[in-house]
């Protein structure tokens, strides 16, 4: 690696640190923030970093990984659910954009056959911008999100079909090829079975060669070695869709459908969530760095023009496309600025256009400055939006996920002997349980039973968070080990301070610590059945049951008191020993008490109530 | 002024999904000097603690019970608390009668409505007869027995009867504090 490389690096992360917060924390979004970077280092800034496409190229694997993301979070029977609004949504998208701007470009003097092929690459959207912020808000289980990605994943599929076209619009023009580009676009029998193949290659990976590698690599405890895996399969299953002639997103997207219901998402999720952030960041800045401003200082008017003449077009189709699909009002103006902009497959359509000579160089560069512009124009778009429009409409624009999905959302760490029996029991009143464990010989067990408990270390705040931290009510602590208990509980105070924690306690002391760090619902774990075990030894000592069954009631109040009570005391060991010694004297005292009370027969009394007895007869008569 | 401590004591299973028992709790516990002890929640194992029991009820100079009617008594957890806590030696006996002198004011409801608490209707009497034991109780134990409030067809009656009851609960409760009822 050269010193320029590692000087490029540098400055790329500089203008991140320096601009990205910025922009987040004066409500833009992060997006506008990394544009910002690369429009302050790139060739029209500062020209700090000069080589924007050579980022882009590595940066658009950001993409790739993004999609693979959003791929683990969709079950293939939901993607199966979506098919309708996939096909609806995205096919009436596509086609009325396409035909609305390649009317207008028409009508402005262009050949149709070049307009068509703009119209196609602008018909795009960003998935980088638009699902990037759809995540951001948690929003991707909501109907917005899942509209914004079935428009997406067609727009997606479609690359595929145009980029074949384009050499025969271009045939059609009479263009001379400046490149000579295959044209052999006839889908031809050996090709569909190469697509077949690659499609069933991969589900049969997914299932009996990723699946056992991840238990294993899982059952070393090496990270590094699971989050390679993890780039891995990422990696792998964009290869082997490019491979076959299909865009490497839609295979990344495959490749995380297949994997949704495995185990080890979460831990797939939080391995990866890093490179995919840093990825798309980069991505983001070859954007910014792109936009050409000799261009736009030479016809400003023109720029000007173009851009808003895009977004508009782009918004007035999606709100009527969520018209006919009878989206709320909010929800629909949402999708329609989330999805306003032209994408990144813009730039690849027309890059391949003007090799191909059916789009001429001078338009495309004017174009490529319009969609970064486009792309650029979005975080304000949804700023407005959130300041201005949402107020107006009364309406929360998006339930949030938690709502949705009925709330009462509960995380249990370590589903173990003490977890099992804690999530049976809430799952039996309906409560929705999402179980972490970090011993895949337990997964594998559980899974042999339908339970289905996902792998990962409750101690990572990553994991917890892909686990749903942000938007669950309550996590159950259930791991084995003290320290460990103790370790996570202060984690999660710290980083979720809504939370309910429910944690296991080891002993005494281990509890005070927990109630030291603001738990509230703790159980010391073989308190209650050492209890249990003293009330049925007594009972076969001869005891009647309910007698039993009181005594050591009276015993376990007195002992939770004291609990509480020694709290104050615990770092005072002689005053602590003190206290504890003088308890179990009174609480002997209380069960003796306890006992004599209801042992005591009305005999004791019998003339005393027998006077009673008379005097109210006497009364009463 | 001093008031008087008035213990509000609630005996419903479930409140939270009790519609009458829920808005009268509510209407209670807000009223200055009132104690409310909700039994199902303080004791959710049934498990009726007397020595504390005792120790809450001494300082009160009225006993205020909210029910439900359940099979012409009250719900069981009250019996278990009046078994476990008025005790011989404390309640009654030759030299301690700590609880003479308090008031014992019952406050039911009931689903049916008034007409079937008469001597036609399918209860056969009207509800106050059968808390004869109630009466009796308060009697044996010294206290003074106050006229019970009744509230019928719990469920049914409309939110204006819900809300002009609690008022008249509310009023009730301050007036045994021997707070100032604000001429209502």
């Amino acid at each position: 690696m050269g010193n320029s490389t590692l000087l490029a690096i540098f400055v790329l992360l500089v203008a991140t640190v320096a601009l990205v917060p910025l922009a987040k924390a004066a409500g833009l979004g992060t997006v506008l923030g990394y544009l910002g970077a690369g429009v302050l280092v790139g060739p029209y800034g500062l020209r700090l970093v000069s080589d924007s496409d050579t980022i882009r190229n590595v940066a658009e694997f950001g993409v790739v990984m993004m999609l693979f993301l959003i791929g683990l979070e969709l079950q293939p029977r939901e993607l199966w659910r979506m098919r309708r609004s996939i096909m609806g949504l995205g096919l009436t998208q596509l086609l009325f954009t396409t035909a609305v701007i390649g009317v207008v470009l028409f009508f402005t003097g262009m050949r149709w056959q070049e307009a068509l092929v703009v119209g196609l690459a602008l018909s795009m959207s960003s998935t980088a911008i638009a699902m990037q912020t759809v995540a951001q808000r948690a929003m991707t289980k909501t109907r917005t999100g899942r509209a914004s990605l079935a428009i997406l994943l067609v727009q997606d599929v479609s690359v595929i079909p145009i980029l074949a076209a384009i050499p025969i619009l271009a045939i059609m023009q009479g263009a001379a090829p400046v490149d000579q580009v295959a044209v052999s676009t006839n889908v031809d029998w050996q090709t569909a079975v190469e697509i077949v193949g690659a499609f069933a290659l991969t589900i049969a990976a997914g299932r009996y060669l990723i699946r056992p590698i991840m238990r294993f690599v899982a059952a070393t405890g090496l990270r590094e070695a699971f989050t390679a895996l993890g780039l891995g399969i990422v990696i792998g299953a964009a290869l082997l869709m490019q491979w076959i002639g299909l865009s490497p997103a839609l295979g990344a997207f495959m490749g995380g459908v297949l994997l949704a219901d495995s185990e080890y998402r979460h831990e797939l999720q939080s391995d990866l969530e890093p490179f995919k952030g840093l990825l798309l960041g980069l991505f983001f800045i070859s954007v910014g760095m792109s936009i050409a401003f000799s261009i736009v200082v030479a016809q400003p008017l023109m720029v000007i023009a173009l851009v808003v003449a895009l977004v508009t077009i782009k918004i007035i189709v999606l709100f009527g496309i969520g018209t006919i699909f009878r989206m709320q009002l909010a929800d629909r103006l949402l999708l329609a600025l989330l999805l306003s902009q032209a994408g990144e497959f813009a730039f690849v359509i027309l890059q391949f256009a003007r090799t191909s000579g059916s789009v001429t160089g001078q338009d495309v560069e004017l174009l490529t400055v319009v969609v970064a512009l486009s792309m650029a124009l979005t975080p304000f778009l949804i700023y407005a939006f959130d300041r201005l429009m949402s107020p107006l409409l009364h309406t929360k624009p998006e339930a949030s996920p938690a709502e949705i999905d009925g709330g009462h959302k509960v995380i249990v760490l370590g589903y173990g002997r003490f977890g099992q029996i804690v999530t049976r029991l809430l799952r039996a009143q309906g409560f929705e349980m999402t179980l972490i464990d970090d011993d895949p010989s337990q997964i594998r067990l559980m899974k042999r039973f339908g339970v289905k408990v996902f792998y990962g270390d409750g101690q990572r705040l990553d994991i917890l968070r892909a686990a749903g931290a942000d938007e669950a009510e309550m996590i159950i602590i259930a791991v084995a080990g003290g320290d460990r208990i103790t370790l996570i509980a202060e984690m999660i105070r710290r980083q979720f301070p809504h939370l309910k924690v429910a944690a296991r306690a080891i002993d005494r002391r281990h509890a005070q610590d927990l109630m030291a760090l603001g738990v509230v619902v703790i159980e010391r774990e073989t308190f209650k059945s050492a209890l249990q075990l003293g009330v049925k030894a007594l009972v076969a000592l001869g005891y009647a049951p309910h007698q039993a069954q009181r005594v050591a009631h009276a015993f376990e109040r007195h002992d939770n008191k004291l609990l509480e009570d020694s709290f104050v005391l615990r770092d005072d060991q002689d005053a602590y020993i003190g206290f504890i010694r003088e308890s179990s004297e009174m609480l002997d005292a209380v069960m003796e008490a306890d006992r004599q009370q209801t042992g005591q027969s009305e005999a004791d009394w019998s003339s005393a109530i027998g006077d009673i007895d008379k005097e109210a007869r006497a009364r009463s008569e | 002024m001093m008031t008087n401590p008035v213990l509000f004591v609630l005996a419903h299973p479930d409140l939270t999904s009790s519609r009458a028992n829920k808005a009268l709790a509510a209407a209670g516990t807000g009223v200055p000097g009132v104690t409310t002890l909700d039994l199902y929640s303080e004791y959710p194992d049934l498990f009726v603690d007397g020595f504390a029991e005792k120790r809450r009820i001494a300082p009160a100079c009225a006993i205020v019970i909210q029910m439900p009617i359940f099979w012409y008594g009250g719900p069981g957890l009250l019996k278990e608390w009046m078994d476990r806590t008025f005790t011989a030696g404390w309640a009654y006996g030759p030299d301690d009668r700590k609880v003479a002198g308090k008031s014992l004011l019952l406050s039911m409801t009931t689903a049916s409505d008034s007409g079937a608490w008469s001597p036609t209707g399918i209860h056969g009497a009207p509800v106050i007869e059968y808390m004869k034991p109630f009466q009796q109780f308060a009697a044996f134990c010294g206290m003074t027995w106050l006229e019970p409030l009744v509230f019928y067809a719990a469920r049914t009656a409309s939110k204006a009867a819900l809300d002009a009851h609690a008022k008249t609960l509310a009023a009730r409760l301050a007036e045994l504090t021997g707070e100032q009822t604000n001429g209502q």
